[in-house]
């Protein structure tokens, strides 16, 4: 966890920022049309080159074990009671599902390639969509989508309600109860801890290293880049061995892409699917639907404008003929 | 005819379906709104028959921006209809303006959000931060100023009076509750 934020400071920050926000907004200083997309940082995952030898495992979490949660115990008694905890403190060693201490897992999928049966090993994590629900809906601004597009959850403001992982599509972000900002708040009635996922070690990136994961692969299974080069790179892959892309246009498009030697569906066939095991699914662009009715948004108040003008020359036009009959 | 039954005619006057359009634009923008935070299903209100709909955050939102094109459209036939053809036989109280400031303030803040919202748009975090809460702030302070006979409503509206006073207290609750 990194520094600890206080109620106070919190509600301080808060208010402050509130105050600015009305002159921020008329002037439209705090708007920054960031990057194109095709500029951000993007992965290509190669299937064919991974062994499942778990190096990416281990580094990912021995790079970000710093960043891991450490609750405070007993937990805040849930009210409701049906709110359930998320306790994994005791379970750190699982590494066959994401967790909050386990921000990259391997999916294993039996299939066959070319007539011969395969194993196929996968990484999987998040997958750092274009336009992240997980960033865009969070209701608190805790969730923040950095301008190289790395998507990442800030420990010290997220009150761990979850929603991040209910709109994301593969349910990626998992949740620790016992830490977090909501213990200072009101910690029986509203939160439950904060969520974890990968933020593709931005802070290594920052400091111009390669993520953990890709630094450690002994395959080369990851290559990291612009996003649009990233894509041609892997529609090339694709068209040589006859292959199938994922994550180029899912949900948007995401900055992870895989390129795998048999179609999506079947590696979703194959692997084991469930809570922290994400799925291989076509995923439609789950923010478009609501960005497409802007439209109507900005139509609006022209029609209510028209209105009241008419409203006004109708008005106009009977007190004019009532004159002209007196 | 006194003035002030004047002015009572002449807001009374108004169409009563904008004055019923308004007021359920406001109770589903406050009841979608208030469920883009994660409480409906943990407060059980989802639950409730008919209402299961309010745990769908997509759902929520796509409903909230159906509401926000009929309430500008609303927010801008009553403020140019007020500029044309009510400004010399009605004056805007003092609480009047004060909430006819924290609905533009709702409005503009809403648009942030929307624009937010869209694919590479980076706001910084302490903006987003800001611009959540003064946007709910903003909800709360329009909801609990509320009083009847006020903005496009009339008298004979006490149920919408009622309904507002239900999500201001609401509102608060469930602020305090998250805080």
């Amino acid at each position: 966890m990194g520094q600890a934020i206080s109620r106070r400071a919190f509600l301080k920050g808060g208010i402050a920022a509130s105050a600015t926000i009305a002159a921020a907004m008329s002037t439209g200083a705090g708007a920054v049309a960031g990057p194109e997309p095709s500029q951000y940082l993007a992965t290509l995952i190669d299937i064919r080159k991974c062994i499942g030898c778990e190096a990416c495992v281990e580094a990912c979490r021995e790079t970000n074990a710093q960043k891991y949660p450490e609750p405070k115990k007993p937990f805040p008694k849930m009210v409701p009671s049906r709110v359930k905890v998320s306790d994994w403190s005791d379970k750190r060693d699982v590494k066959d599902r994401l967790t909050p201490y386990n921000w990259l897992t391997i999916q294993h999928a039996s299939v066959k390639v070319n007539g011969a049966k395969t194993e196929l090993t996968i990484p999987r994590r998040c997958m750092h969509c274009v336009n992240p629900p997980c960033v865009k809906l969070c209701p608190w601004g805790s969730a923040k989508q950095l301008e190289n597009g790395i998507s990442r959850i800030d420990p010290d403001i997220c009150l761990g309600g979850s929603k991040c992982k209910d709109v994301c599509p593969w349910d990626i972000p998992q949740r620790q109860t016992g830490v977090g900002l909501y213990l200072d708040l009101m910690p029986s009635l509203a939160g439950n801890g904060v969520m974890f996922k990968c933020d593709r070690c931005y802070d290594r990136i920052d400091g111009g290293e390669l993520p953990a994961c890709i630094a450690a692969c002994p395959e080369g299974v990851q290559t990291i880049g612009p996003r649009d080069e990233i894509i041609a790179q892997a529609r090339a892959i694709a068209r040589q061995i006859n292959g199938a892309i994922y994550g180029a246009t899912e949900n948007g498009g995401t900055n992870t892409i895989y390129v795998s030697p048999v179609p999506f569906e079947e590696l979703n066939e194959a692997v084991h699917k469930g809570d922290g095991r994400p799925h291989f699914q076509p995923v439609d662009d789950s923010m478009a639907e609501a960005n497409n009715l802007a439209a109507a948004m900005i139509i609006a108040p022209i029609a209510g404008i028209a209105a009241a003008v008419g409203r006004f020359i109708k008005h106009a036009k009977k007190n004019g003929q009532a004159e002209g009959h007196s | 005819m006194s003035e002030l039954r004047k002015a009572r005619a002449a807001v009374q006057a108004r169409p009563m379906w904008i004055q019923g359009l308004y007021m359920i634009t406001l109770v589903t923008m406050a009841l979608t709104g208030f469920g883009q935070m994660p409480i409906y299903k943990r407060y059980y209100l989802s639950d409730i028959p008919g209402l299961g709909w309010l745990a769908d955050f997509y759902l929520t939102r796509y409903v909230h921006y159906i509401g926000a094109s009929v309430l500008l459209a609303l927010v801008f036939y009553a403020g140019f209809n007020f500029l044309l053809l009510q400004r010399k036989r009605l004056r805007l109280t003092a609480t009047g303006y004060l909430r006819a400031a924290l609905l533009a303030g709702i409005v503009v803040s809403g648009a942030f959000i929307v624009i937010k919202n869209f694919p590479h748009v980076h706001f910084s975090e302490s903006f987003i931060i800001g611009l959540d809460l003064f946007h709910i702030g903003a909800v709360m302070g329009f909801l609990l100023t509320g009083q009847p006979g006020t903005d496009l409503g009339s008298r004979r509206l006490q149920l919408g009076y009622f309904i507002d006073k239900f999500f201001a207290c609401f509102l608060f609750w469930g602020a305090l509750s998250s805080w």
